[in-house]
């Protein structure tokens, strides 16, 4: 539900709670004031009575419309205005009304009067049903006004709120720019500006650092590498050393070349997360897997592996190029590397996805484990178990689905352009 | 050949020196940007080893310096940031190679010659080593004056020896330099193998020589007896 319709809905509700309040109160207050009035104009009526009775002087009683005089037969002095309630028949109307009843005695010229004057109240439920239809009639211009009052809000002094939420959802964590948020006079908004602003430059900040730090990391650890590569080389020069000695050269460096392509794996890895390959766009990924297979296949006829290849042509595919590219390359590196001398790939590519086969060791454990890192199969120390890792990495970041499957000596690993889910 | 190794690892740049020592190099080192533009107005070098991340500098923005006054001088790039972005913008600017940290030094070794040769086209596209002479502009062996019927690779396998003549070559050097980063370690040592022994059986059916000596357990030598 919309802030203003909210806040509309709150507004009207308790506006009606007052409402109610007010309708009590202005039906006290009409009725008061109705009360005097009529008393006034009973007094009035107890004047001209008395003055009409010194004129007179009346002896027998005078009973008339709304008026009753009775002449006492004793002096009574005279007495307090007395008013009351009571139901008399209507002349006019015929039935019973209730009434305001003045009760006095009077000595006008010696003589005492009893004076019994009369008026029509004003009936409660006249005044409540006038009060009722005020009250209704303004209660429903207010919900007129609240109602216009809201659409004003939501277009005009919402609207650098809306402008705030566009920049929130067209903001990138990669953009080395944060997004100009429109500079609002409310003081919530120019608040909330503030803080989205100095989230979102800490966010890019944060980002940066955190990209610097893995790249650097990879390149620090580069440059050692290298150094000691270097002299493991150079130590190989010397022409005292047995044979024995440089076979430990040799694995020591092995071990080096292992490390680096880790690091390297690593910091893909990171960039891939990253989202710094998303610059997406139709790949022929027919071509670059022929081209990939070109370089392959020297290794394939090495290890004497029959491969049979199904490739549909021009096979277009959306996605980053250099990760495409990783992709193949990995899962055609996994089987030639694992695969048996003499064994089988079986390589085919359709629109729909990739898939290959290839013989080879049957796994230890659940073949999805090996998408995990550094999960690898035991035999295997020389592979960085980050292969598997790196192809799944690839996968979600283009929505493909992955799976892989073995039965006995059969690998099968799946890739399927367009996620299933 | 006169080379000039800007890296601001001085160990690093100290084993390309001492490596590079005896082939034929003429070998100085700039450690900084500002040492290295000082290097190249004062004398005149044949080729750059250049890595891209330097302390005071953009090696990226040398590299144009380089291709705007001195566009005769061959540039390898050396660069532990092994982005595409990197390799792709340094080969744009001109850069005549790129080899990724860490390297091995024989490979760097090959690849100078390589560029050298590939940009001074003076008749020598032939390199000789006693009876056998290699052609790299038709990728053809010759032993004693009679073709060898070799495959790329092979090719390659020789030339990668011949031009780290006297060393030793560990399989792994040898396998990365054919294959690159393709390959792991287990299946090199077969594959190099198999090269090896092919290579060996082509030369002695021309009657050469061979100049490839087994190192146990390590890799091969090519010297001569």
């Amino acid at each position: 539900m919309k802030l203003v319709v909210k806040i509309t809905l709150y507004f009207v509700l308790i506006s009606s709670i007052v409402f109610l309040i007010g309708a009590v109160f202005s039906y006290n207050a009409i009725s008061r004031e109705i009360d005097i009035e009529e008393r006034l104009f009973l007094k009035e009526r107890l004047q001209s009575v008395v003055g009409f009775l010194e004129y007179r002087n009346p002896t027998h009683e005078i009973s008339r419309d709304k008026m009753v005089i009775t002449p006492l037969d004793e002096l009574v002095s005279d007495s307090e205005i007395v008013f009351t309630d009571t139901l008399v028949t209507h002349s006019t109307l015929n039935r019973i009304e209730p009434h305001l009843k003045l009760d006095v005695i009077r000595q006008v010229n010696g003589r005492a009067y009893k004076i019994m004057l009369y008026d029509l109240i004003i009936e409660e439920d006249d005044i409540e049903d006038a009060v009722r239809e005020s009250m209704v009639k303004t209660y429903l211009m207010l919900l007129l006004v609240s109602l216009v009052l809201s659409l004003i809000a939501s277009y005009y002094v919402f609207r650098p709120f809306q402008f705030t939420l566009a920049a929130i959802r067209d903001f990138s964590i990669k953009q080395t720019n944060t997004p100009k948020l429109p500079i609002s006079s409310t003081a919530e908004f120019k608040k909330l500006n503030q803080f989205i602003d100095e989230m979102m430059q800490k966010a890019q900040r944060d980002y940066r650092s955190l990209k610097e730090f893995s790249e650097n990391a990879s390149h620090e650890i580069q440059t050692p590498i290298s150094i000691v590569q270097g002299k493991l080389e150079l130590l190989m020069e010397s022409s005292e050393l047995r044979e024995d000695q440089m076979e430990l050269i040799s694995s020591a460096q092995n071990a080096l070349k292992r490390l680096s392509k880790m690091s390297n794996s690593l910091s893909l890895l990171t960039k891939i997360e990253n989202k710094e390959f998303s610059d997406f766009a139709p790949v022929n990924v027919s071509k670059l897997l022929s081209e990939l297979l070109f370089d392959f296949k020297e290794l394939i006829e090495l290890k004497q592996i029959t491969l049979t290849i199904d490739v549909e042509p021009d096979v277009e595919v959306s996605g980053n190029a250099t990760l495409l590219g990783i992709l193949m390359t990995n899962l055609l590196n996994n089987a030639v590397r694992h695969n048996r001398t003499g064994g089988s790939l079986r390589i085919e590519l359709t629109s729909t996805g990739l898939d290959i086969t290839n013989t080879g060791e049957p796994l230890q454990g659940n073949a999805q484990d090996y998408f995990m890192r550094f999960k690898k199969g035991s035999e295997n120390p020389d592979s960085s178990g980050l292969g598997l890792s790196i192809v799944q990495q690839i996968c979600s970041e283009h929505q493909f689905s992955v799976i892989y499957q073995t039965s006995a000596e059969q690998h099968h690993l799946s890739v399927r352009w367009e996620s299933r889910n | 050949m006169k080379l000039l190794v800007i890296e601001d690892h001085d160990q690093l740049s100290a084993n390309i020196r001492t490596y590079l020592h005896g082939e034929g190099y003429v070998c100085e080192v700039a450690g900084s940007y500002q040492q290295a533009v000082e290097k190249l107005y004062a004398y005149q070098y044949d080729l750059v080893a250049l890595d891209l991340m330097l302390p005071d500098g953009n090696g990226l923005d040398l590299l144009r310096t380089i291709k705007e006054n001195w566009p005769q001088i061959c540039v390898l790039i050396i660069s532990a940031k092994n982005a595409l972005d990197d390799k792709i913008k340094g080969l744009d600017l001109g850069a005549d190679d790129y080899l990724a940290k860490p390297f091995h030094l024989a490979e760097l070794n090959a690849r100078l010659r390589a560029i050298f040769r590939r940009k001074n086209q003076q008749g020598d596209d032939k390199i000789q080593f006693e009876d056998m002479e290699l052609n790299t502009q038709t990728f053809e062996v010759a032993v004693g004056g009679q073709v060898l019927d070799l495959t790329r690779k092979e090719f390659e396998l020789i030339q990668y020896l011949l031009l780290n003549q006297n060393r030793v070559l560990t399989k792994q050097s040898i396998a990365e330099h054919l294959w690159g980063d393709y390959m792991d370690t287990a299946d090199s040592f077969d594959f190099v193998y198999q090269h090896i022994k092919n290579l060996r059986k082509k030369v002695a059916e021309a009657g050469g020589t061979d100049y490839i000596h087994t190192v146990y357990g390590v890799g091969y030598k090519f010297k001569k007896g």
